[in-house]
């Protein structure tokens, strides 16, 4: 069954002679619990497609279901609600909330949402996470590798349909980053969780079930990468 | 670029929503500070002008000297103009009484309250100045002969050379006015001539004149009687050592260190706000290479050219608005603020403005760059810097998420909590100060009471028919009229104590009248029942509702009970050692008998005019007197309008400053975390979610500020009403309710549309811009 849909999708900036192509009727479907890779050049258009798909961003046309849901169809109000509920979010810079702890950092999504949290799901994130002792600590007494294990947990909280990682490990070095791609890997086989993400590193989309190359807004699925 | 300073200019390009605000914030509280210490300012020349024009231009008057003291005093150096008043002296011209008065020319126009108003200054002996009513009531033109009968009882004709300008005192005496010389007043001079002859002196500017008053009451052995202070004009000149004139200044020194606090608060908060984004930015020069110290010149250039462009626009609509103030001040009364200047600048004013606008600006624009210093330069560029660093996380668990995190935020730096509840604080404060002025108002320049006469009849000691108020009252172009009896030295006792009361009888409108100066017990009782009186505030004698008082008098002894206590009474005589006893006019004719009206008050109509007066003359008794008292009352309404203007002027500034102070600050804090709220909104937070965690940062700001402006507030403004009403009128101090709700309404009313905007405009950014922002 697929989880995600992406059905000609084109997003154009400026007008005339300095009209940009960033999607160009890009088209694909994600399974669900499928872990893809996106790579491609800096500025190939892969952080658009993520934040399109994601419904952060609008595009020019197309259309894009999540979980057999029209996105673009939906009120503001209603989108916002949408995205809490079925997508997570993994930034490049962590963005976590400097004022709450790493235990409140994770579930924020589902305070939001005015929901009790499932403490035996948290407290299971954390182990897993590797957070278990540094569950009061505020995210400025975490390293990069830790600040960006929060943010995997605070995506995985609202047990999401789809999590987006926008080069979750673009911050981090090499043995903290090769952590959090098998983080996300086990992730995604543990939870049957959906994972788009996209990466400058060739290693790391070796992780990927499948991976997508973008070039100039051009979508090209790769399939298997072998490692 | 040539140097590395040029970059001001493009820094300021690129972050021009935050360089605007910050210069608002400037231009505001320049104008404030400028535009109160202006107005203040030209309040105080205009109401010299004033007092100049209806007290005379004189500092001191000495009394009871000889010429040859006279001589001598005015030969002092620091002396610039001095001369004889001579007063004190009457004759009657036909049945009514004049008034004489006599001055050497430059002495009247100089140093007295007087004024010519056509024709020339009697410089014989035989010549006199005659006022404009006299001259219309005897049929009199300048030219004319008139008799009057002098002092000494003979008849003396004068000359008359010019009109002199109608007086209030003199039309509410009901007496004529004449000037003479000096010369030929000290001719006709009677016996209390002496009295009101007094010695005038003006001092050269810069003198310190209660120096000058010691060395003269020294060289020439003068008493404190003998040496009288031109009161309201050397208070206006700040050389008063009166009593009233020295708790004034301390209120008005005060009041202006508010004014200079609130100034310096706005902007201090307003720096403190964006500081983030500026210690990230001179974190970066630090890291490019720039030294401490460098970066300090750059800090106090972008200052300074902030403050260029603020400081001199502040300057210009403060100035523009103490003119407007002072147009306006003009317009609405003639009379008392007729002496206000117009389109004059106020050194005092502008400076004040200026100083709060550059000094405060570069002691709070330093701060920023002594963060900047002390973070390491890689912290400061690598987006990861924290305004403060958190110790302890938001407690989630009282209120929802962003409830607690808007909480939070308002009270995670301590720095900023401290100056965003001052700005409330201190604008609450400021209101609550001046909201004692509004109550000094109204008891010492009091609006026109509603009781208040236009004309009055009495007939000396003797006392009127009370039926004749009946037959004023039939007079076209009379509305109403009233009546009191009076009966002074009535005996009194209290437990052992004794004194005495003048008895004052009022009708019921009177009693009506006199609620709004009960301050204790009720009227109604003392109205309707016998035995039942009010007593007026009598300084250290402390009176209570329900105290029981034995009057003796020929009748015999009534016991009367205190029904309440006012702070004012309308009575002709003066009060007794116990103060006035106020009671109906039944209860007075059961304790002295009908002693006729002492007093009939009369109030006119609008269509009251002369000629209504003329016919109240031809109805009472030759030998009673009618006061006019129209245009006393009018100068005395307009005193009011004029006061109450400026107060509620100073009030709406400072509310109209609190509230762009909320809005700014506000916008600024909202400006200075919008990547924050865009991350949350990435995550999933709503736009209501976001709109309550402004909200709960706002209103925490509120609350703290409304707490700590009503904790300051209340007892400053109960020192303030103490200093100067409570000591003064007896009044008692009660939490201004309404004041306090108003302002603390206007505060709330303040966060909450301030919060609108900032709202607004992060809901309208796509929250894929504000996280590119932050990669």
């Amino acid at each position: 069954m697929n989880i995600l849909e992406v059905q000609d999708l084109c997003k154009t900036y400026g007008t005339g002679g300095t009209e940009v192509n960033a999607l160009n009727h890009v088209s694909f479907s994600v399974r669900r619990g499928e872990f893809i890779a996106i790579v491609g050049e800096s500025g190939s258009g892969k952080s658009t497609l993520l934040n399109v798909v994601g419904a952060l961003d609008n595009s020019t046309s197309g259309k894009v279901w999540i979980d057999g849901r029209d996105i673009f169809s939906m009120s503001e109000k209603k989108l916002t609600v949408f995205r809490r509920q079925h997508i997570g979010f993994i930034f490049q810079s962590f963005n976590l909330i400097p004022e709450l702890n790493v235990e409140q950092n994770i579930i924020f999504p589902l305070l939001l949402d005015y929901k009790k949290p499932d403490q035996k799901y948290v407290n299971e994130l954390l182990n897993v996470l590797g957070l278990v002792e540094r569950r009061k600590h505020l995210p400025s007494q975490l390293s990069g590798g830790q600040q960006q294990r929060v943010a995997i947990g605070r995506a995985l909280a609202a047990r999401p349909a789809l999590i987006m990682a926008d080069e979750p490990t673009g911050n981090l070095d090499s043995k903290n980053s090769q952590e959090v791609i098998a983080l996300l890997q086990s992730m995604s086989q543990k939870y049957q969780q959906t994972i788009l993400m996209i990466t400058h590193n060739e290693n790391h989309a070796g992780a990927a079930d499948r991976v997508f190359r973008m070039s100039d807004g051009i979508l090209k699925d790769l399939g298997v990468m072998s490692q | 670029m040539k140097k590395y300073l040029d970059l001001v200019p493009q820094y300021e390009k690129v972050h021009r929503k935050s360089s605007r605000i910050s210069v608002l914030c400037i231009i505001l509280s320049v104008l404030l500070v400028t535009a109160i210490f202006s107005m203040a300012d030209m309040a105080l020349r205009a109401q010299k002008g004033y007092f100049i024009k209806t007290n005379g231009e004189y500092h001191i008057s000495l009394k009871d000297i000889d010429r040859q003291t006279a001589e001598m005093v005015g030969a002092r150096v620091d002396v610039l103009v001095c001369g004889w008043t001579l007063q004190g002296s009457t004759g009657k011209i036909g049945e009514k009484f004049v008034s004489f008065a006599g001055a050497s020319e430059s002495t009247f126009s100089s140093l007295t309250e007087m004024n010519m108003q056509s024709g020339a200054y009697p410089t014989q002996s035989n010549e006199a100045l005659i006022n404009q009513a006299a001259l219309e009531q005897l049929g009199l033109n300048i030219g004319d002969m008139v008799t009057v009968t002098v002092p000494d009882g003979s008849q003396k004709d004068y000359l008359i050379t010019g009109v002199l300008e109608n007086m209030g005192s003199l039309l509410k005496a009901d007496v004529y006015g004449m000037v003479l010389s000096e010369d030929g007043f000290r001719k006709i001079a009677g016996e209390n001539a002496k009295e009101g002859s007094t010695f005038r002196i003006q001092f050269k500017s810069g003198v310190n004149i209660q120096l000058a008053i010691r060395q003269i009451k020294e060289t020439y052995g003068l008493d404190d009687n003998q040496v009288g202070e031109n009161t309201a004009l050397l208070g206006l000149m700040g050389q008063s050592e009166n009593s009233t004139m020295q708790s004034l200044y301390i209120v008005a020194a005060f009041l202006a260190l508010l004014v200079l606090v609130a100034g310096t608060v706005m902007i201090a908060a307003s720096f403190n706000t964006n500081v983030l984004e500026r210690v990230q930015f001179y974190g970066l020069l630090r890291c490019l290479g720039a030294s401490k110290k460098q970066v300090k010149h750059f800090v106090i250039l972008q200052g300074l050219r902030q403050s260029m462009k603020a400081v001199p626009f502040g300057l210009v609509t403060g100035q523009i608005l103490t003119w407007c103030a002072c147009l306006l001040l003009k317009s609405i009364s003639g009379e008392r603020f007729s002496e206000i200047p117009l389109f004059q600048f106020s050194i005092g004013g502008l400076a004040a403005g200026a100083v709060i606008g550059f000094l405060i600006v570069f002691l709070a624009s330093l701060s920023p760059a002594k963060k900047a210093a002390k973070v390491p330069p890689v912290t400061a560029i690598s987006g990861n810097i924290q305004l403060t660093q958190n110790k302890k996380a938001v407690n989630t668990k009282l209120f929802h998420v962003e409830t607690s995190m808007g909480i939070f935020h308002a009270l995670s730096s301590k720095k900023n909590v401290f100056l965003m509840t001052c700005s409330f604080a201190i604008s609450i404060m400021m209101f609550l100060s001046f909201q004692v002025m509004v109550t000094f108002l109204d008891k010492g320049m009091p609006a026109l009471a509603p009781s208040a006469a236009d004309v009055t009849v009495t007939m000396g000691t003797a006392s009127l028919d009370r039926a004749l108020s009946d037959e004023i009252r039939m007079v076209d172009g009379v509305d109403k009229v009233f009546g009191r009896m009076e009966q002074t030295d009535v005996s009194a006792s209290h437990g052992s104590d004794t004194g005495t009361f003048t008895l004052v009888s009022y009708t019921n409108r009177q009693f009506q009248w006199a609620e709004q100066d009960l301050n204790k017990g009720n009227i109604a009782s003392v109205q309707n029942e016998n035995g039942y009186a009010l007593i007026t505030y009598n300084g250290g004698t402390g009176w209570s509702v329900g105290d029981t008082v034995t009057l003796h008098t020929s009748a015999g002894s009534k016991q009367i009970t205190i029904g309440g206590i006012l702070t004012t009474t309308s009575a002709a005589n003066s009060a007794g050692s116990y103060g006035y006893m106020v009671c109906s006019e039944q209860t007075f004719i059961e304790i002295a008998g009908d002693l006729g009206y002492t007093t009939i008050d009369v109030q006119l109509t609008n269509a009251g005019n002369d000629d209504t007066v003329s016919v109240i003359r031809g109805l009472i008794p030759a030998d009673s007197n009618v006061s006019d008292k129209r245009l006393a009352n009018s100068e005395a309404q307009s005193s009011y309008y004029t006061g109450a203007v400026f107060i509620y002027g100073f009030l709406i500034i400072i509310a109209l400053i609190t509230v762009f102070n909320i809005f700014n600050s506000m916008n600024a804090s909202a400006a200075s975390r919008t990547k924050q709220y865009g991350i949350m909104r990435s995550i999933g937070m709503g736009t209501n979610q976001l709109y309550k965690m402004i909200a709960a940062e706002s209103f925490t700001y509120a609350i703290l500020g409304c707490g700590a402006g009503c904790a300051l507030g209340l007892p400053l403004n109960r020192a303030m009403f103490q200093f100067l009403i409570a000591d003064k009128w007896g009044t008692g101090w009660t939490v201004p309710i309404a004041a306090l709700l108003l302002v603390i309404l206007l505060c709330l009313i303040s966060a909450a549309i301030a919060i609108k905007r900032p709202i607004k405009q992060i809901s309208k950014m796509a929250i894929v811009d504000i996280i590119k922002l932050q990669q």
